[in-house]
């Protein structure tokens, strides 16, 4: 029984890896339209706009688990 | 009382188990990744609700039901998808396409994408391929891992630590926060692709959808319910503050992803608007938003977001393509997935060796790793992780299967 809860999880797997195989563009920096994003309006990786808007920081919480 | 480890605005409780239905039975703890479930072996559980990760892998495991999701958002974004003047904007993670299908008959794996950008424009919403923002993320978080090797390689300083840790599994970064606050130097700072989307929907996507962004309303549609917790952060309200500076909005702040729907939750809104799937006529995507590649697509699986990086990092490092790009060493479903890779490195102009590492199902395989690391001889300088077992794609949001749930060859 266990061996059957594997097939839906290889099932979905198998669909994205088919999904990449049939891709006319398979890597991510030849992606045009975010060429464009950063062209137009984004600057560069890592920029002052990425700095603002794709990074972020994250909160020590340990102190916080009752 | 320690204060609130959320604060104010955050799901919290995103879980509940409902004690008339809960045998005791211990099936949730061992799937549990913070062990925050209590109660004895006979008597109801019941979840710390500090502890939770949102994660939903209980949920997904309880062999009585007894374990209940307390927030959806569905009747509200039906509601904004009957308000004209309101922008709808769905944004699909990578692993739904491979399983909503499930929701109207179809096999699982069943690769739906055009079914499923064609109903949700008959529902109303404009498509926005969080593969697209998958593929920012390699921008941004290949640049700062290529970045702190570089550096750490010439001895100069630099922000946050090797092994540089993936920060797209809000179940992990919650984690880091609530137990291993020492591994937050070592966690990417990059967003994950949903907070990136809900940003630049909000940003750039105002001139694309020539609309002001106070009337856009992002809808994140993900195999995961810790995403729901994540989008309801407090700090992810960028494009508000992005826009007060450059004077686009004024008025009361607005999160970047407004809401977060399941992939259930997303066929179940279909077919309250009469939508089925499996008859819909495929359809492109209606902006540059749905373009993406075949690496940000596999981000839904385990190893895929560490294929998706390596494929950009070859290119950066050495000039040239990876040859092969199917990348064996981090696919499949073993705990723990390490590989290396040795190339020449243009910059260094020296040949390097990049050690990696790939983990799923949080709960079983995180603490070797984590531990390694906190001592300081951990040999990698890369490590993915993602808390459910497979990866995305068998998050707490995705299809329930009759035959049980994710529980991968154990007793």
């Amino acid at each position: 029984r266990v061996a059957k809860r594997n097939e839906y999880i290889k099932a979905r797997i198998a669909g994205l890896y088919q999904d990449d195989t049939i891709a006319t563009n398979r890597f991510s920096h030849h992606n045009k339209a975010v060429q464009q994003y950063y062209r137009e309006f984004g600057g560069e990786p890592l920029g002052h706009t990425s700095h603002k808007l794709l990074h972020t920081t994250y909160v020590d919480r340990s102190s916080k688990i009752s | 009382m320690t204060t609130m480890n959320h604060s104010s605005g955050e799901i919290r409780g995103l879980f509940k188990i409902n004690a008339d239905k809960c045998k005791g039975c211990d099936a949730c703890k061992a799937f549990c990744p913070p062990k925050g479930i209590e109660g004895a072996s006979g008597a109801p559980h019941r979840i710390n609700e500090d502890k939770c990760l949102s994660c939903g892998q209980c949920m997904l495991n309880c062999p009585f039901d007894a374990i209940e999701e307390t927030h959806s958002a569905i009747n509200q974004v039906i509601e904004k998808l009957a308000d004209p003047k309101t922008t709808v904007v769905g944004i699909i993670a990578p692993a739904v396409r491979v399983a909503i299908g499930e929701e109207f008959g179809m096999k699982p794996g069943s690769l739906v994408t055009g079914e499923m950008y064609g109903a949700m424009h008959k529902g109303g919403f404009r498509v926005f391929d969080c593969n697209f923002s998958a593929d920012l993320t390699i921008m941004e978080e290949g640049s700062e891992l290529i970045h702190r090797v570089h550096a750490s390689a010439k001895g100069e300083a630099f922000e946050g630590k090797l092994p540089q840790f993936t920060s797209c599994c809000p179940a992990w970064v919650r984690m880091v926060e609530n137990q291993y606050p020492a591994l937050i130097p070592h966690l990417s700072t990059a967003k994950s692709p949903q907070q990136m989307s809900g940003t630049v929907a909000k940003t750039y996507g105002t001139e694309i959808y020539d609309t002001d962004a106070n009337d856009i309303f992002t809808v994140s549609v993900m195999p995961c319910t810790a995403k729901k917790m994540e989008a309801s952060r407090e700090e992810f309200n960028d494009a508000w503050e992005w826009n007060i500076e450059n004077g686009k909005s004024s008025g009361a702040s607005y999160q970047d992803v407004d809401v977060v729907l399941t992939t259930k939750e997303l066929a179940q809104l279909f077919k309250l608007l009469q939508i089925d799937l499996s008859q819909v006529a495929p359809a492109k995507g209606d902006s540059l938003f749905a373009d993406y590649s075949g690496a940000a697509t596999i981000f839904g699986n385990t190893g895929g977001v560490m294929e998706a990086a390596l494929r950009t990092a070859h290119k950066v490092l050495t000039d040239e393509e990876l040859a092969t790009l199917e990348y064996t060493p981090v696919r499949g479903l073993e705990g723990v997935k390490e590989a290396s890779v040795t190339l020449f490195d243009k910059h260094l102009n020296q040949e390097i060796t990049l050690n990696v590492a790939v983990v799923h199902d949080m709960a079983k395989n995180i603490a070797p790793i984590v531990n390694e690391v906190l001592a300081g001889t951990s040999k990698y300088h890369f490590i993915e992780v993602m808390n459910c077992p497979g990866g995305c794609v068998n998050g707490a949001g995705q299809p329930v299967r009759g035959e049980g749930t994710s529980w991968m060859n154990r007793a």
